[in-house]
């Protein structure tokens, strides 16, 4: 099989090949293991994937391993505790397995070319014949393993204990670390000598002196092991395998390699390498996990009927046994190193892996509908509504981040206070608070696209703002507006810059378009808004927005050189008010009669006293009121302004009579006069 | 009166004579036409006459309105014709329209409501779910376990302040002796919480689809954003296969991609799915799905690029042949994928047996880097007209 067949399969059984190397005569694959398989973290573990894929055999190499049991005869280079070795467990559950070995009269020295270059083929850095040897059982079957120089160790013995509170060790990348009683340490009678399943202490690592080298083989919880990587900051090819888990039996299976390989490597010319007893303490074993799986119910997870003999076949390729076969039913038992196995669901994915996804057919029919659901729910409608509104008035929809900084609130004069909410762990001070408001998204986007020459711009944004309110975290799907530049600039029309009311216009749109009518903006001084531009918005004396005009102030702290308006609605306040319900009403059958009335008011008289006074006297024939003429100057006198006001009256009963329009038109304008001393034009 | 008669007519041939406007014409057609004009005053004239010479005079003034009146016509059409053909000249219809102003949707919007457009069809309802959320909801109700190394695929922003329970399952979660550490606020870092949320809320079936924003403290580059958009779909019924999984996440990228891609379903890990996916789809740049997936390389690759990100600058001469966006592997990852984990069920108090379920995730922003080759992630929010104005 090429390695790139090879590569295509594994990839598609779930181990995916991200590169391939071509060595001199040999292939490097990289894999992408994914955190559920720790098995995988080895050769091992892939050859049983690839035996598994390809029905061939798996081979793994002998572990003689010169085990000394107390039975059985000991081979003539395995002495009985040449030196002295006791181990004790103090924590059972961060450390339920520890197997120690000393092996005696060692020579450090090189390693052979070929184990050299397999370490270095995968990015590892040969050191020395000792270390080599455990790198390289580490990369064959998964198992960490660590050599410390026994003569460094007090008293031969080793303490698997959690860590003092403020006790110290220099690790071997020369880093001194501050430990505490979260971290579990390998640790001789007076000190640690190493961090637990991470790295070993400075001190005791093998150097070219060291004669007798104390083997560790262990299992170290794997929560413990990543909470003190986590803690220290500091993580090694052994903290990610126990973190991930590694496999119980494994260790002492990794014990017994080494020692050959120890023998085979280390051994002087003089000879006289003696491998010691095997002290291995704790749990031996892990209780079995025994699975029951039904062959109807993988058949309808995956939607394919998959034969039991396949089914067989596939599991045992896997290393699972079958314990017993009822109709329809496998009792299947877990190997040890499938720590990610825990229920049929499991053995389900096994099956389809290794069966090929590709094989199951791509079906549509099973889905019924569902209920109580509408396929448009919450707050979508009128979003949708108020997006395709905005897109027709010419606004370019704008997508910005809900993290912002301290100092993007204090260019919009934002006071920080305990309404923000904000986020622990940032990773930049720009990511410190959850936006209280879209204000300064939007004027950094204006800013963004005014640096770059374009300077007319028309923009929404209908992201979330984010507030605590009566002390709990809340998010409010918000509306913002903002205006600048140009209305139009085109050959046939003067330029005009946008001003207050091109933003008052697109307020009333959308609420036109969601078809509330009853809402009033009152002034109101808010912090980022010019003293004469700044207003409240309000359905039902409630607030539901702002909007104005951005104060000179704000503007120079984004080097905005252009007047801003900005509006910012809050949607979930409007969407209660918006009424969706249309009715329909019968077309007028008499003509309508159009007729302007001009007067001279005050200029300080706002328009809204003056549109109240024509609402409130439509006299049951006024259809239409409209503004359509403001101004000031000319023959008009100072202080005053000149409105025309169009009125259209229409009868739904007949056609309306000169006489009677002139009778009413009269009255208002005597009202005019009445109410707000109006001088008629 | 006859002499009169003959008076008027000749005095109309003179006026039309000089009528070379319209203007003037209306003017011709109102002094001898009109209500108060002339022939009408004539007419007018006519009771006075004595009853035998009336027909007379009569004939003769119909007669000179007849002429006048078809004259006046001609008149008018050929002033007609002449003011069309020098309008011909003066319009000039080259010059630029009035420019109406059209507003752009962004394009995470767009692709947002095209992805979500075409699982509505498939029946897929729309809800969305808070975006600051628990550890309960981003993480333990999806079978993520505390601490555990599963967890460094979703790294994820806390809230500062530790607030008291403030989202509902506060009861469940002591039933299942979870700690307190479980309600520790978070920015969700997957839209899978909408899961949760939904099927706490209702029973099967359910078919729903859910888009949002989503958070992750990664530091941010040409393929990476701490803030970016995910949708998330599942559907839950009695009897829900894997292979409906598979037939539904087809017709999702038949419409959206077209109907020539390819599809492929790659075996991977999630904790709240179980079997998982990885979906990837034929290189809709190259076109060249090639069964070899991975390449050769000559001298170690660094940390491997996931498909399709932004590296295109990182092509050398000697991959120069090779597809950029999908690194010449032909396939491009999309989205994730499985069947909902008996632990998300257990989690809603479904009943395992009785229900299964497949759920989905994919990246908006993924999506369309893809499918319009953009190359930043960044410029998505950056919100540069220049960029936006392109879709």
């Amino acid at each position: 099989m090429s390695a790139q067949s090879l590569a295509e399969k594994l990839t598609m059984a779930g181990l995916e090949v991200v590169s391939l190397e071509k060595l001199a005569d040999d292939w490097v694959l990289e894999v992408e293991v994914t955190t559920n398989r720790p098995d995988w973290l080895s050769v091992t573990g892939i050859a049983r994937e690839i035996a598994a894929l390809t029905g061939k055999k798996l081979r793994l190499p002998q572990a003689t391993g010169y085990r000394l049991q107390a039975k059985t005869k000991s081979p003539e280079h395995v002495t009985c505790s040449p030196k002295p070795l006791s181990i004790e467990i103090e924590d059972k559950k961060g450390c339920p397995r520890y197997i120690g070995r000393v092996i005696n009269n060692v020579e450090v020295r090189a390693s052979p070319d070929w184990l050299k270059n397999r370490l270095e083929s995968v990015g590892l850095r040969p050191v020395n014949n000792i270390v080599d040897i455990t790198n390289f059982c580490l990369l064959e079957c998964g198992q960490p393993l660590h050599a410390f120089d026994y003569a460094k160790i007090e008293a031969g013995t080793i303490i698997v204990r959690r860590a003092k509170e403020k006790e110290k060790i220099i690790t071997i990348d020369g880093e001194e670390r501050l430990l505490d009683s979260s971290i579990l340490v390998i640790a001789d009678k007076s000190r640690p000598v190493a961090i637990a399943g991470i790295m070993g202490s400075k001190d005791t690592e093998v150097s070219e002196k060291t004669k007798t080298v104390l083997l560790e083989s262990a299992y170290f919880d794997p929560l413990t092991i990543r909470r003190a990587s986590q803690k220290l900051d500091l993580d090694s090819e052994s903290s990610y395998r126990f973190e991930r888990g590694v496999d119980l039996e494994t260790v002492f299976w990794a014990s017994l390699r080494a020692a050959d390989l120890f023998k085979e490597f280390a051994t002087s010319s003089k000879g006289g390498l003696t491998i010691g007893r095997m002290e291995d303490n704790g749990l031996k074993k892990e209780k079995e996990k025994k699975i029951s799986l039904n062959i109807l119910r993988l058949s309808r997870v995956l939607g394919k009927d998959i034969s039991v003999s396949e089914v067989e076949r596939i599991l045992r390729g896997l290393s699972f046994s079958l314990q017993k076969k009822t109709k329809g039913n496998l009792e299947v038992k877990v190997p040890s190193f499938r720590r990610d196995v825990e229920e049929d669901v499991d053995l389900i994915e096994e099956i389809a892996r290794l069966y090929g996804y590709d094989k199951i057919p791509l079906t549509l029919s099973s889905l019924r509908e569902p209920e109580g659901i509408t396929l448009e729910s919450g707050i979508s409608r009128p979003q949708k509504i108020i997006q395709e509104t905005l897109l027709g008035l010419g606004l370019d929809e704008v997508v910005s981040y809900s993290l912002i900084g301290r100092g993007l609130l204090e260019k919009i004069n934002f006071s920080i206070d305990e309404t923000l909410l904000k986020i622990s762990n940032p990773l930049s001070a720009e990511q410190e608070f959850l936006r209280p408001t879209l204000i300064g998204n939007l004027l950094e986007v204006i800013a963004h696209n005014t640096k770059r020459q374009m300077e007319d711009l028309r923009l929404f944004d209908s992201g979330k703002i984010y507030l605590k309110k009566n002390h709990q975290p809340q998010e409010f799907p918000c509306l913002g507006l903002a205006l600048s530049g140009r209305r139009y600039a085109d050959w046939l029309r003067k330029t005009a810059l946008i001003d207050f009311y091109d933003l008052k216009g697109i307020i009333e749109a959308v609420f036109c378009k969601l078809n509330i009518s009853e809402f009033l903006i009152e002034p109101k001084a808010l912090p980022c808004f010019s003293a004469a531009c700044s207003v409240e918005l309000k359905i039902h004396n409630q607030t539901i927005g702002f909007a104005g005009e951005i104060s000179e102030l704000v503007l120079k702290n984004f080097d905005l050189m252009q007047k801003v308006f900005l509006a910012e609605l809050n949607l979930e306040k409007i969407f209660p008010f918006a009424d969706y319900q249309k009715k329909f009403s019968s077309l007028p059958k008499y003509p309508a009669v159009m007729r302007d009335i001009s007067f001279i008011v005050d200029e300080k008289i706002p328009y809204a006293e003056l549109g109240n006074f024509f609402k409130e006297n439509r006299y049951g024939l006024v259809k239409e009121i409209n503004l359509v003429d403001v101004f000031k100057g000319g023959n008009v006198p100072a202080g005053k302004r000149s409105l025309t006001v169009s009125l259209k009256y229409q009868s739904p009963q007949r056609t309306l009579r000169d006489a009677e329009i002139d009778e009413i038109e009269a009255r208002i304008r005597h009202g005019l006069v009445e109410r707000f001393g109006a001088q008629m034009r | 009166m006859e002499e009169e008669i003959k008076d008027l007519e000749k005095a109309f041939s003179e006026d039309a004579v000089k009528a070379d406007s319209l203007g003037g014409l209306e003017f011709l057609k109102t002094k001898y036409l009109g209500r108060k004009g002339l022939l009408s005053e004539y007419f007018q004239r006519l009771s006075a006459f004595e009853a035998a010479r009336r027909p007379y005079v009569g004939q003769a003034l119909n007669a000179v309105k007849e002429k006048v009146t078809r004259r006046i016509q001609e008149l008018e059409k050929m002033l007609l014709q002449a003011q069309a053909k020098a309008e011909k000249t003066a319009l000039d219809i080259s010059l630029p329209g009035i420019f109406f102003r059209l507003g752009g949707e962004h394009i995470l919007s767009r692709t947002t409501k095209e992805i979500c457009f075409i699982f509505e069809k498939l029946g897929f309802a729309v809800v969305e779910g808070p975006e600051i959320e628990t550890e309960y909801y981003n993480f333990r109700a999806l079978n993520i376990p505390e601490d555990h190394p599963a967890t460094e695929a979703f790294h994820t922003f806390y809230l500062e302040s530790p607030p008291p329970a403030v989202h509902s399952p506060q009861k469940r979660a002591k039933n299942r002796g979870l700690s307190t550490v479980a309600y520790r606020l978070l920015l969700r870092s997957q839209t899978s919480t909408v899961q949760v949320r939904v099927m706490e809320k209702h029973k099967p079936p359910l078919r729903i689809i859910s888009p949002g924003k989503v958070y992750r403290p990664d530091a941010t580059d040409a393929s990476h954003s701490f803030m970016f958009h995910q949708i998330e779909g599942f559907a839950v019924d009695t009897g829900v296969r894997f292979s409906d999984l598979k037939g539904t996440l087809f017709a999702f990228a038949r419409k959206f991609f077209g109907q020539g891609i390819k599809i492929r379903f790659r075996p991977h890990y999630f904790p709240f799915t179980e079997p998982s996916v990885e979906v990837d789809i034929s290189c809709i740049i190259c076109k060249s799905n090639q069964p070899a997936l991975a390449r050769e390389t000559t001298g170690r690759p660094g940390k491997p690029a996931r498909p399709g990100r932004a590296e295109r600058a990182g092509v050398t001469s000697s991959q120069k042949k090779q597809c950029s966006v999908c690194k010449g592997k032909g396939w491009l990852e999309i989205l994730g994928a499985g069947m909902i984990h008996p632990h998300v069920f257990r989690a809603v108090g479904y009943d395992t047996k009785k229900y299964t379920g497949f759920a989905f995730g994919l990246g908006v922003e993924r999506i369309a880097m893809l499918k319009y080759g953009i190359d930043d992630i960044r410029l998505f929010f950056e919100n540069d007209l220049r960029f936006l104005q392109q879709f």
